[in-house]
């Protein structure tokens, strides 16, 4: 976790604004997300599961008192071998006031991109659906995937947040 | 001077906004054959207060029509008009006014009050006021600067900075915003020896305090409750603050102009008179002129003076006893606290409750139960710390009439404007709901009752047809019921047709099951868009209202419901849960798990045995009680959670009630019953299906609280 030392090679070279990010690994892929929504990296704790939810959202944890859902990114993304021990590193958001928290393998670095180093991300089948990526980004000859994780956080396939009901079929079904 | 005083107008908001619903429940209060002195009275200090802050700050808009008012209030205080309805309607709408201008000045929108209203409540006041009076009793503004020119004060030499510094001044003052701001003019004048009273009674004390070292000089206000500046005056005078105070100089500071005014204040024994709003040049004028002559006193002695004064006073004063108005008046025990601390310390507490009963856990962890010395002083700490949360819990809390006090006006308004005749009954305004609650329970709350006005309650000679009688009865009431505060709104009025509402539903293209209870009918009503109203009003029926009022109490965690009886009224309940409460529950563990049951739900809990259990053909589980089949849940297999306990034998049935329906929730063991705080699932999550929040545990973990409302659906 080399959080705050910056790529060498990519900053020195530019002078325009640079974004930070926080990459992190799922399985064999390399993703990043804008390091303003990361709160924090703790080790994962136990969890309070839920009865009757999607299998990644592991539940509810006590982070200081306040009440967070865990949702673990390996299984979003359809990975094997999950185990939880003192070495899963869970990423806490804060995304439009809210905290989550996420399970991913393992915490990289933070990175520093300007514009000039993220490419529009081509179509592709993965585990992420493209219009969660912002782009991809080449770091130590390795693809980066740029999530756009508010976007991703808040849709509904997260099933992390009620959607507004403001239908008038659904107001009447009550 | 309204650069450095905007420090304190946030203050005078506050107080203005408590002065204006104070004249409102007074006026409301007040009829015409009830000539009640004591509420003319606080109306009219009310009135004077907010001018006098008005003028501070410069709002001369409200100082205007505070001032016509007032002078209004003062020809009826002295008899010399005779209270009318119009008068009442007149003062109701004038506080509307006033309440327009101080939003207007308070949210800096200098446009939203049209010139036209203000015009117009002032041109009909000063019709009221000269309705029956003589000649040029109303004030003209030009008298104030007449009075202003009138004083004959002597140039005096300018007394030097220490010399200020050491005068002892009492500043007396009701309002904290004039308070605040003579404190702080005074202070810049150079002043700097300065105490504060409140009122005429604070003041003699503050005096009996300080015989050794007294004071110098005065500033009283004339118009305070308990003890008013004329009585104080006199009190001081007649030796009852010391002697050494029986000839201090005493200067009036008061917003009324007149010579009748300077007549009274002198009279009383006060030795000058300041107009409000006081203004820097003016006030240190006065005290250097004043001082000059205490000074003199000292050496020379006058005897004259002291004479003149107590052979005033002993002369019989024609004022009456006024009794003042306790209730209203007791601001000097209260003080202002912003919310967010409130807020703060409420977490704070939460937190301090969750690690005394970590400490609790670690006791048992770790054997310490035995050490009777260290058991005892952790229960000691349990019982302070459960003590400091209740009451850090009841600051939060406020009695509902704080929301109830505006319908006497909305009914009364808007029963003249549809020619209904309507008595309103409110019941447990005292019930205490959390402050939060409060705030966002006015507007549906408003919004139902107009709703009953406008299409429950019938026109008088359709309710004498149907045998009713003629004058309309709205109830409103509030009570705790369980973990829920219900409010009500009840009417005697004509009732909600069912079918009526179903025709009108289909007719808005809506696709409904045949078979619909009268209640799941009604809830109709909170759809988008609807109304049934055949004549579109603009007190309601426009389709907009109903919905909102559903969104905003679901969004505060609660629900509404409507019973009604054709012809014979409806009913719509509000049922908000207590969300701030510190939940009573039992905890109970199903595998690994631990869930929360509020123990207002639970009847009892019994341990089944196989004779009284019934399988039905769908292998539903139902448990003999009392001689009673109650449906059994199974929480294990409704959650599906992992556990060693499936046999009914081998676990635990609680028996929950909600709504008068029972079921038997099957769970593996009891742990044991504790206070637990809530916490919002929402707020980071979503809303849980069966769950209604949850709680962090002694160790640290977290458990969910059931909701058994939703749980007692599923059987």
């Amino acid at each position: 976790m080399n959080k705050g030392i910056k790529e060498e090679n990519v900053s020195s070279e530019i002078k325009e604004k640079l974004d930070e990010y926080l990459t992190f690994w799922l399985g064999e892929e390399y993703y990043a997300i804008d390091i303003l929504t990361v709160q924090e990296i703790r080790t994962y704790e136990q969890v309070t599961t839920i009865a009757n939810m999607p299998d990644f959202i592991k539940g509810v944890m006590n982070l200081r008192g306040i009440v967070i859902p865990i949702v673990d990114m390996r299984i979003k993304f359809n990975l094997s071998n999950i185990i939880y021990d003192e070495m899963t590193v869970v990423i806490i958001l804060i995304i439009d006031d809210r905290i989550i928290g996420i399970v991913v393998d393992s915490v990289s670095d933070v990175v520093s991109l300007g514009k000039k180093h993220i490419q529009k991300a081509p179509k592709f089948a993965g585990a992420l659906d493209p219009k969660y990526i912002q782009g991809l980004a080449t770091i130590n000859e390795s693809m980066l995937i740029l999530i756009k994780i508010k976007k991703l956080i808040n849709s509904r396939e997260m099933m992390l947040f009620d959607q507004l009901t403001d239908n008038i079929d659904e107001c009447i079904e009550e | 001077m309204r650069d450095n005083m905007q420090q304190f107008d946030q203050v005078f908001f506050e107080e203005m906004t408590d002065h204006l619903e104070e004249m409102e429940s007074l006026l409301l209060e007040m009829s015409e054959d009830d000539d009640n002195l004591d509420a003319l009275n606080a109306i009219f200090r009310a009135a004077h207060s907010i001018k006098g802050g008005a003028g501070i700050f410069g709002y001369d808009d409200i100082s205007s029509v505070t001032h016509i008012l007032e002078n209004v209030l003062d020809r009826l205080r002295n008899n010399e008009l005779v209270l009318t309805k119009a008068m009442i309607d007149a003062f109701l709408d004038a506080r509307d006014v006033l309440a327009l201008l101080k939003n207007s000045h308070q949210f800096d929108d200098e446009e939203s009050v049209p010139d036209s209203r203000v015009t117009g409540i002032c041109d009909q006041l000063k019709c009221l006021a000269l309705d029956l009076q003589d000649e040029g009793a109303v004030e003209s503004s030009a008298s104030l600067s007449e009075i202003l020119s009138k004083k004959e004060i002597n140039h005096v030499d300018e007394l030097t900075v220490v010399e200020k510094a050491k005068i002892k001044i009492l500043l007396v003052e009701d309002s904290k915003v004039n308070q605040m701001v003579a404190n702080h003019t005074l202070k810049k004048l150079g002043f700097e020896n300065i105490s504060v009273a409140e009122d005429g009674k604070e003041t003699l004390d503050k005096l009996n305090a300080s015989l050794d070292v007294p004071f110098d000089l005065i500033l009283l206000d004339c118009q305070m409750p308990i003890m008013d500046g004329y009585q104080a005056t006199q009190a001081i005078r007649l030796g009852r603050a010391g002697d050494p105070h029986v000839n201090i100089t005493i200067i009036a500071m008061t917003a009324m102009a007149g010579d009748a005014e300077k007549e009274k204040c002198l009279n009383v024994g006060m030795d000058d008179y300041l107009l409000k709003p006081i203004n820097g040049p003016m006030l240190d004028e006065k005290i250097s002129f004043w001082y000059g002559k205490i000074s003199q006193q000292d050496t020379q002695g006058n005897e004259a003076k002291k004479t003149d004064r107590v052979s005033k006073m002993k002369k019989p004063r024609p004022s009456k006893v006024i009794k003042q108005r306790v209730r209203k008046n007791d601001s000097a025990s209260s003080i202002r606290v912003n919310i967010e601390k409130i807020d703060q310390l409420i977490n704070q507490v939460g937190e301090l409750i969750i690690t005394q009963s970590m400490l609790q856990q670690l006791a048992l962890d770790f054997g310490l139960e035995d050490n009777l010395m260290f058991v005892a002083r952790l229960s000691q700490l349990e019982t302070n710390t459960r003590d400091i949360q209740a009451s850090v819990m009841s600051v939060r809390m406020m009695p509902i009439s704080t929301v109830f006090g505006r319908f006497p006006r909305v009914i009364r308004d808007l029963s003249a404007q549809l020619n209904k005749k309507i008595k309103l009954v409110i019941k447990g305004e005292q019930t205490e709901l959390d402050k939060g609650l409060i705030e966002i329970l006015a507007d549906p709350l408003t919004h139902l009752i107009r709703n009953s006005i406008d299409h429950g309650i019938e026109m008088p000679d359709v309710r004498i047809a149907k045998n009713k009688d003629p004058q309309g009865e709205i109830e409103i009431s509030a009570l705790y019921r369980g973990d829920d505060i219900v409010i009500n709104v009840k009417d005697d009025g004509a009732g909600i047709d069912a079918h009526k509402i179903r025709q009108k539903a289909l007719k808005n293209g809506l696709t409904l099951p045949d078979q619909m209870t009268d209640t799941e009918i009604f809830q109709l009503i909170f759809s988008p868009g609807f109304s049934t109203a055949t004549v579109v009003t603009n007190v309601s029926g426009r389709g907009v209202g109903m919905d909102v009022v559903k969104r905003n109490i679901t969004d505060m965690g609660g629900r509404v419901e409507i019973s009604s009886e054709l012809g014979k009224g409806s009913t719509m309940s509000i049922y908000l849960p207590l969300t701030l409460a510190i939940l009573e529950g039992m905890s109970v563990s199903v595998g690994e798990h631990v869930y929360i049951i509020p123990l207002t739900y639970i009847v009892e809990s019994l341990q089944p045995t196989a004779g009284n259990i019934k399988e039905l053909n769908g292998g539903a589980l139902m448990v003999n009680v009392h001689g009673e089949y109650i449906p059994v849940l199974i929480l294990y297999k409704f959650f599906n959670i992992k556990t060693d306990i499936t046999k009914v034998t081998e676990g635990i049935m609680i028996l929950l009630e909600h709504k008068s329906k029972l079921i038997a929730l099957f769970v593996d063991s009891l742990i044991g019953q504790q206070q637990v705080v809530l916490k919002n699932l929402e707020k980071n999550f979503r809303k849980v299906s069966c769950v209604s929040g949850a709680t962090i545990m002694g160790d640290g973990r977290i458990s969910l609280i059931l909701n058994v409302a939703e749980l007692v659906n599923q059987c």
